[in-house]
């Protein structure tokens, strides 16, 4: 055996040696070429305002590839994309600058924006007003009809802004979670899909949830209780906390009021988002109502895309 | 030792396995990348696209049934956009301009990629269900491009959601502007909707079936399908095709073959005219056959005007408008006539989606002008939830919540725009219906 080794070894190095060939040159220039694309105005403009403050992408053009194939979808309409693109930046953007610092918003606001020209419509009826993804993106839906709700703080909330905070609340989140604690407030009371039908839809106040889609599942009550606080006046918040101030009678294990629930809850929500992030909940509503009644009032330009 | 041979011989074996080939320096077959030439290839198809100075005619098949024909866009691009054509926009506003982009994503593919309210007409979702619902019309607005001919004057596109084969021709001795001109003329001069082709002693009966486009301009009738009855032996037959209108007529994009003729579609003969001879066999002749005003009633679309009601209908459906108004939502439209069953049939708007539905009735042929319609107590989509929730009782009331006989008169029998119904036991009840599509019906 011994000697058989001996023969054995030469062998193999052998094979070792003789796999290797003859080499191909490499070429100076990669073989993949990047689409070729000429930047208008409002790239540009995109370039001064997003991309090289926060390196955010704005996306506003359809690339299927960043569509949902889910929905039967179309592009967004040039305009009201600009006028997204200046609501976004004022409204959001730098309403986190002011509120918490531009480091924070470098670090954490989404780092890509997609629009898409209308809802994603479900076959139900109901639809999508937007969805975040993986703590970068955020689509946004419905663009085209941006522009018929302009005039109303209301509209504006319901349809796109209040989406944005929603969905940033969900970033925050994937980034670190917030207390368990929360999910122990109304821990039975999540009802999933269930939310907009019949009797959930008119109770969820008494059920203490803030609004019909809090009852989803914890994460999206979490998000609603951020994106609904901030972008109401105290009067409003007041008026559902009295709305709310009663059981609801057909949940015989309801032990305290919506009211109740709720508070509790947004105390949790106060002290992570404080704890954590150093955002005062108050100041950012100041500030966002603040903007809102800028914007609604005519005092912003939303449509200029000069760049300085 | 026999063991030892054994492994030995294993291992004397491995090099062979290890001496693989080493075919040297393959051959190219391309002498430049696969990505370098598809970038190639898309600089070609741009210098093609923005090179035709009258631009291109785009023969557009939404669906991938084609169950609403083919449609003719024209459209111009340069180097960033392109000015799209189409049928459906006014004369006042031909033409919405919006961006463009090739790319590489499933080959070289072309995408109308921000919104232009005419390219995009067929790819926008509504919130209703059915046609033009929750999936549009099954629309394409991102393109495939299959090839380009020799002559530069053909271009081959697959739509990406339907998988339809399109073609856009180049224009030569049309503006775009000029070429939806001559099809909304030829739509105009073509306008029966029931045929009668006599063949060698057999009657051929065909019914053109436009189809209810939504644009944001209301609903437009366009395309659609062409449908052929007749008697082969003792059977009947139906033979249904889609169509498109060209400046040439009315075009059918399927073979039809009946009784051993080929039927290709109707020819535009240069004026309005009230028969057609087929496109390419002159001896087929299409005769428009006007139905008995009756007929028409039943058979046909005729929208709700609010100003037209009558005093009496007004009465009832102020109810309608104020309990629409409760639940934040606007009737979009409203018509008496067929889908899916004779009856009342709307929209309604909530601000962001349509719900559309039907209310069904009963109806009885008295003569040819003069008809009895009753609700039949059945509905369709929403429309028992509007009954219930929206007092669309009192929409139904002047039209026969309980059995009403109208007599039935019109503008024009054989091109009808208007039809009005009078109620024969109730002198006050009248009311005129539209042919036109009417939107918004309360604010008109």
């Amino acid at each position: 055996m011994k000697k058989n080794i001996l023969y054995i070894l030469p062998l193999m190095l052998m094979a070792l040696v003789l796999t290797s060939c003859e080499k191909d040159e490499i070429k100076s220039q990669s073989v993949i070429t990047a689409d070729s694309y000429t930047q208008n105005q409002f790239d540009k403009w995109l370039e001064a305002n997003y991309r090289n403050p926060y390196n955010i992408d704005f996306k506003y053009r359809y690339e299927e590839i960043e569509s949902d194939y889910n929905y039967y979808t179309v592009p967004a309409d040039m305009d009201a994309s600009i006028i997204m693109a200046h609501l976004v930046k004022y409204l959001c953007v730098e309403t986190y600058n002011e509120v918490a610092s531009v480091d924070f918003t470098r670090s954490y606001f989404p780092k890509m924006f997609y629009l898409i020209g209308t809802w994603e419509f479900r076959n139900n009826g109901s639809y999508i007003l937007g969805t975040a993804e993986g703590g970068k993106k955020i689509l946004l839906a419905g663009i085209n009809e941006l522009k018929s709700h302009l005039g109303s703080a209301d509209e504006l909330n319901h349809y796109y802004i209040k989406t944005i905070h929603h969905e940033f609340t969900h970033i925050l989140n994937q980034t670190r979670d917030y207390p368990t604690s929360f999910r122990q407030v109304t821990p039975n009371s999540y009802v999933n899909d269930s939310q907009f039908s019949e009797p959930y839809v008119n109770v969820y106040l008494q059920r203490g949830f803030i609004t019909a889609y809090a009852q989803t599942e914890p994460r999206e009550d979490f998000a609603e209780m951020v994106s609904e606080y901030v972008t109401h006046t105290a009067g409003w918040w007041e008026e559902q906390m009295v709305a709310a101030d009663t059981k609801w009678s057909e949940d015989v294990n309801q032990t305290e009021t919506g009211r109740a629930l709720i508070e509790q809850k947004l105390d949790i929500v106060r002290a992570y988002m404080f704890d954590t992030w150093g955002i005062d909940m108050d100041k950012l509503r100041d500030c966002i109502l603040r903007r809102q009644d800028n914007v609604t009032s005519g005092l912003v330009d939303l449509t200029s895309i000069t760049v300085e | 030792m026999k063991k030892n041979n054994i492994i030995l011989f294993l291992l004397m074996a491995l090099p062979t396995l290890l001496l693989t080939s080493c075919l040297k320096d393959q051959e190219d077959l391309f002498s430049e990348s696969a990505s370098q030439r598809t970038t190639n290839y898309m600089a070609n198809v741009k210098r093609v696209l923005t090179g035709a100075e009258n631009g291109w005619l785009l023969n557009y098949v939404p669906d991938r049934e084609t169950s609403y024909g083919g449609y003719c866009y024209t459209m111009k691009f340069d180097e960033e956009t392109a000015t799209v054509f189409s049928e459906f926009a006014p004369d006042a506003k031909p033409s919405t301009t919006s961006t463009y982009v090739l790319n590489n994503e499933d080959g070289p593919v072309l995408t109308f990629d921000t919104y232009n309210d005419q390219m995009h007409i067929f790819a926008t979702p509504h919130g209703s269900s059915g046609a033009g619902g929750y999936e549009a019309y099954d629309g394409d607005f991102i393109f495939i491009i299959m090839d380009i001919s020799e002559d530069e004057n053909t271009i081959t596109l697959k739509g990406n959601r339907s998988g339809n084969v399109m073609y856009m021709h180049r224009l030569t001795n049309d503006t775009p502007e000029g070429y939806i001109q001559k099809i909304k003329t030829v739509k105009k001069a073509m306008p029966y909707k029931n045929y009668e082709i006599n063949l060698n002693g057999n009657t051929v009966t065909g019914f053109y079936s436009r189809s209810q486009i939504e644009t944001l301009t209301g609903i437009q009738k366009a395309g659609g399908k062409f449908i052929f009855t007749y008697t082969e032996g003792e059977t009947e037959q139906k033979v249904e095709t889609p169509v498109m209108v060209t400046p040439e007529g009315i075009r059918f994009m399927d073979d039809v073959e009946i009784l051993g003729r080929s039927f290709t579609g109707l020819k535009y003969a240069g004026t309005a005219a009230e028969s057609f001879t087929d496109l390419t066999d002159e001896s087929i002749v299409f005769q428009s056959v006007v139905m008995p005003l009756s007929t028409q009633f039943l058979t046909g679309e005729w929208y709700v005007v609010y100003s037209q009601l009558g005093a009496y209908g007004q009465f009832y459906w102020n109810n309608v408008n104020t309990a629409l108004t409760g639940i934040g939502e606007r009737l979009y439209y409203a018509y008496m006539g067929e889908k899916d069953g004779f009856g009342f049939h709307f929209a309604s708007y909530d601000g962001s989606g349509l719900y559309s539905g039907s209310l069904l009735f009963d109806a009885t042929v008295v003569s040819n002008d003069e008809v009895t319609i009753a609700f039949s107590k059945k509905g369709a989509g929403s429309g028992v939830w509007y009954y219930n929730n929206a007092s669309f009782a009192y929409a139904l009331f002047p039209f026969g919540l309980n059995a009403r006989t109208f007599k039935l008169t019109t503008d024009n029998i054989a091109e009808p725009s208007t039809i009005t119904l009078t109620d024969v036991n109730n002198a006050n009840n009248v009311i005129t219906l539209s042919a036109e599509t009417v939107n918004w019906p309360f604010d008109k």
